[in-house]
């Protein structure tokens, strides 16, 4: 009970919901289903009030349970969706039917920039941000995870109940479309 | 083996992928991705992009807030709970 001391519950929302908003909303791609996951970490925090020892700060503890409810969520995103990658004409788009060659309408264009460069430019975040919304559920959770999340391949496989052939595939997907959606709306704005 | 060589566009970018995903293809498949992206500017740009790509999604920032409306409402339901709960 000491520890609960520590915990400033009553300040929870002022103090941390627009930081997991924030957090929450880049992953789920969607404001209300952000908004159930902000309220959910601070009603489990409170329930689970008693199993906070003190080790990490309040704010680290909140984002951990946050995340959490992150990943059940993209748990529960992939049960229901077809997630094998057969299903998908992404490459028959890309690669027209026998696959050989990039259709000739959308194939990587030169972008004239110095690729060793970072990306500065605000508008490069928010563009990739419509970008990745627009990716297929399952593929936008991959990709989230595996470059937002850091998480390893292995507990993606898990988390989402796929193999990591399959992995590859829809990690793939997401990138030939995320790369094509950034030369049409950001290079060629 | 001719065809063994000389892999489809749609197989290098697929192996492009992989490596970026395991940091490493077996023995075979970096000798046919290295033979089809010598021969194909296409690929070597779709490779070059991604990694491009890849390497800036950290800086990714975002500064969104909560509106007033859903902030007072998740005050409302966390504190009910507080209370009902202390
Ligand atoms: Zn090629």
């Amino acid at each position: 009970m000491d520890a609960n001391r520590k915990l400033n519950a009553t300040s929870w929302v002022d103090n941390y919901g627009d930081a997991l908003y924030s957090y929450t909303l880049a992953r789920v791609n969607n404001a209300a289903q952000a908004e159930d996951i902000v309220q959910e970490t601070f009603l489990s925090a409170w329930r689970a009030r008693d199993t906070y020892n003190g080790t990490a700060s309040e704010k680290t503890w909140l984002y951990t349970i946050c995340k959490n409810k992150i990943i059940d969520y993209y748990r529960k995103a992939s049960t229901n969706k077809e997630v094998l990658a057969k299903e998908d004409e992404t490459e028959d788009y890309f690669f027209g039917d026998d696959g050989r060659h990039w259709d000739n309408d959308k194939k990587p264009q030169s972008w004239g920039v110095d690729y060793s460069k970072n990306i500065e430019n605000k508008e490069f975040y928010s563009i990739l941000k419509k970008c990745k919304d627009k990716l297929k559920e399952v593929q936008q959770s991959v990709f989230t995870m595996k470059y937002l999340e850091d998480i390893d391949t292995d507990e993606i496989c898990e988390t989402l109940g796929i193999t990591v052939q399959n992995y590859w595939v829809l990690i793939h997907r997401a990138k030939i479309q995320l790369r094509t959606c950034l030369e049409k709306n950001w290079i060629n704005a | 083996m001719a065809n063994w060589f000389n892999i489809s566009c749609k197989k290098a970018t697929y192996l492009i992928s992989k490596k970026q995903e395991e940091g490493s293809l077996t023995i075979g498949e970096k000798l046919q991705l290295f033979i089809h992206l010598f021969i194909c500017d296409v690929c070597k740009l779709f490779k070059v992009q991604t990694n491009y790509i890849l390497k800036n999604i950290h800086q990714h920032h975002h500064t969104e807030t909560l509106t007033v409306a859903a902030k007072e409402k998740i005050n409302v339901v966390v504190k009910e709970e507080i209370i009902k709960t202390q």
